[in-house]
C-alpha cells in the first residue's frame, strides 16, 4: 500500500467519521442502531487487497478509537478492525468479484459489522470493562445487521465508485 | 515469490495487532497523551455537533417519531387534524418552542429545589458502536461542569456527566446498562437500587424483600456524598409493573422515567445544590382524580291497601 492511498484512506475515513459523529448519530434508529462509518469501512476493506484490508482496518479502527463517546481502552477498536480487515481479506480471496455480485458484498459487509460488534463485545468482557446486558447487546446486534443490510444500496455503490476512481491502473491490475 | 508475499502480510499483520496492543496498555496504564486525544477531538467536534444538530434534529426525531408509530397510532389520528393547522408554521419555530418548553420545566425544576444550574443543549448522542448510551451538551469545564455531575431535564434525572472537556461535556444516561443509582420510594421512604437496562424501562431492585411496591409508586434519588454523582430528591421515575413471585431474597419491579431519553434537547447540571434535602418536593403532583357523583336510588314497596 503506497503512502498516497493511505493518506486517502485517512482522510476518507476521517470524512466518515465526521458524518458518523455529527449527523448519522442524531438518528434514534429503532430495535438497534446503525453506524455508517463501520458499515462503510467494512465495505472499504473489503474492497482493498489483503495487505491494504489489514491496514486500513488498522486506520478505521484508530480513528473510530478517537470518539469522545466511547467508553473502551484506546487501541480496543484499532485491535478489532485488524482482526477484521485480516479475516475479511483471508476469506474475500475464495468470493471472487464482488462488482457483478453487490448482494453478496452487501451480506458480507452485514455480516462483518456483526462480527466486528461481536468481537468489541468478547474484547471488552476480557478486558473488565463489560456494562451491557445480554438482551441489549443482541437486540443492538440485530438492529445493527438489519440496518446495515438495509441500508447497503445506498453507501455501497458510492464505496465501490470511490474505490474504482481512487485505484491507479497498477491497483486494478 | 507468492510465499515471500504471503510472509510480509503475517509481518504486517503480527506489527499492527501489537502496535493495537500497545496503545490499550498505554491506555490502561493511564498515559495522559492517548486519554487527552478523545478529548482533542471532542474539543474539535463539538462546535460542528452543535451546528449539525440545529440542521439535523428535525430528521432524527422525524426517524424516531417513525419508530413508534404502532404505540403512537391512535395518539397519531387524534393530532391529524391538529396538524392542519400547523401546517404553516416553520419547523425551526416548532423546534424552538420545544427547547422553550423543555427548558422552561428544567428551570422549574431547579428553582424548586434551590439548585444553581447550568443549562445546555444536546449537540449529540453516542453512536452504536460504542454500546454505552451518552448524549453530549454544549457546556463544559469553562461553565463549571466537572465529571460526576447530576444532569436533570424536564421533570426528572437523566444522568450523570463523565467526561468534560472547556465547551462541551458527555453524559451517561440513565438508561445504559451500567448506570445504577440509589433512590428510594416517596412516602414510604423504602430503599432500592435502579439499574439502566439499555431499553426504555429501568430494574428496581429493593434492599428488602418484606417491603411492599405498588403500581405508580414515585422513585427520587438518595442521594452521594457530596451531592456527587447524584443530588439527593432528585425524581427519578414510576413504578409500572411488579415481580409479587414470593421466596426471593429481593423484590424487582419496572420503573418508566419521568425525562423521555430519546427526545430530549435542553438539560441542566447541577453545579450546586442548596444544604437541606428536598426529600419527595420535587415530584411532579399526581394526575388528580375528579369525583363523579352517583345516584343510588332504593325503591321501598310500599303496603297494598287491599
Amino acid at each position: 500500500m503506497t503512502f498516497s492511498r493511505v493518506s486517502l484512506t485517512v482522510s476518507l475515513f476521517i470524512g466518515l467519521f465526521l458524518i458518523q459523529e455529527t449527523i448519522v448519530n442524531q438518528i434514534h434508529f429503532f430495535i438497534g442502531g446503525f453506524s455508517l462509518y463501520l458499515a462503510a469501512a467494512l465495505a472499504w476493506i473489503s474492497m482493498e487487497n489483503r495487505n491494504g484490508s489489514i491496514i486500513s482496518g488498522f486506520i478505521a479502527g484508530l480513528i473510530l478509537d478517537l470518539s469522545p463517546t466511547i467508553d473502551s481502552p484506546f487501541g480496543q477498536w484499532t485491535l478489532i478492525l485488524t482482526i477484521v480487515g485480516y479475516i475479511v481479506s483471508v476469506n474475500r480471496e475464495g468470493m471472487g468479484d464482488f462488482e457483478t455480485r453487490p448482494l453478496t458484498l452487501a451480506f458480507i459487509i452485514a455480516g462483518a459489522t456483526t462480527l466486528t460488534l461481536i468481537l468489541f463485545l468478547i474484547a471488552t468482557s476480557i478486558l473488565g470493562e463489560s456494562n451491557t446486558t445480554f438482551q441489549a447487546s443482541m437486540r443492538e446486534l440485530l438492529g445493527n445487521f438489519l440496518w446495515t443490510l438495509f441500508l447497503s444500496p445506498i453507501y455501497v455503490p458510492l464505496m465501490n465508485r470511490f474505490h474504482h476512481l481512487t485505484q491507479s491502473s497498477r491497483d486494478r491490475r | 515469490m507468492a510465499q515471500r508475499g504471503s510472509s510480509r502480510g503475517r509481518l504486517l499483520l503480527v506489527s499492527l495487532l501489537v502496535s493495537s496492543l500497545f496503545l490499550i496498555t498505554l491506555d490502561l496504564r493511564g498515559v495522559s497523551v492517548v486519554s487527552g486525544l478523545r478529548n482533542v477531538t471532542q474539543t474539535l467536534l463539538s462546535p460542528i455537533q452543535s451546528f449539525t444538530t440545529t440542521l439535523f434534529r428535525p430528521l432524527g426525531n422525524f426517524v424516531s417519531d417513525i419508530a413508534h408509530l404502532g404505540r403512537t397510532r391512535s395518539q397519531i389520528n387524534s393530532l391529524k387534524s391538529e396538524n392542519e393547522k400547523l401546517k404553516s408554521e416553520l419547523i425551526t419555530a416548532q423546534d424552538a418552542q420545544g427547547k422553550f418548553s423543555q427548558f422552561k420545566t428544567v428551570l422549574d425544576l431547579a428553582g424548586r429545589a434551590q439548585w444553581k444550574v447550568v443549562t445546555a443543549r444536546v449537540i449529540a448522542h453516542g453512536g452504536t458502536a460504542t454500546f454505552s448510551q451518552t448524549i453530549t451538551i454544549d457546556a463544559g469545564s469553562k461553565s463549571g461542569i466537572t465529571r460526576d455531575m447530576s444532569v436533570v431535564a424536564g421533570a426528572g434525572l437523566v444522568g450523570v456527566v463523565k467526561s468534560v472537556t472547556s465547551n462541551s461535556a458527555v453524559v451517561l444516561l440513565m438508561s445504559d446498562p451500567s448506570f445504577r443509582l440509589g433512590v428510594r420510594i416517596a412516602g414510604s421512604q423504602v430503599m432500592g437500587v435502579l439499574s439502566g437496562t439499555g431499553g426504555k424501562s429501568y430494574a428496581l431492585q429493593l434492599l428488602d424483600a418484606t417491603e411492599d411496591v405498588n403500581l405508580g409508586d414515585a422513585l427520587v434519588a438518595r442521594g452521594s456524598d457530596n451531592d456527587k454523582p447524584f443530588v439527593p430528591g432528585v425524581p427519578v421515575g414510576s413504578v409500572t409493573w411488579v415481580d409479587n413471585a414470593t421466596g426471593q431474597l429481593t423484590k424487582h419491579a419496572n420503573v418508566e422515567g419521568f425525562v423521555k431519553l430519546t427526545s430530549i434537547g435542553v438539560v441542566s447540571v447541577i453545579i450546586s445544590t442548596s444544604t437541606t434535602d428536598p426529600h419527595d418536593a420535587l415530584l411532579p403532583p399526581k394526575p388528580k382524580v375528579t369525583p363523579t357523583p352517583t345516584v343510588t336510588v332504593t325503591v321501598t314497596p310500599s303496603p297494598s291497601k287491599s
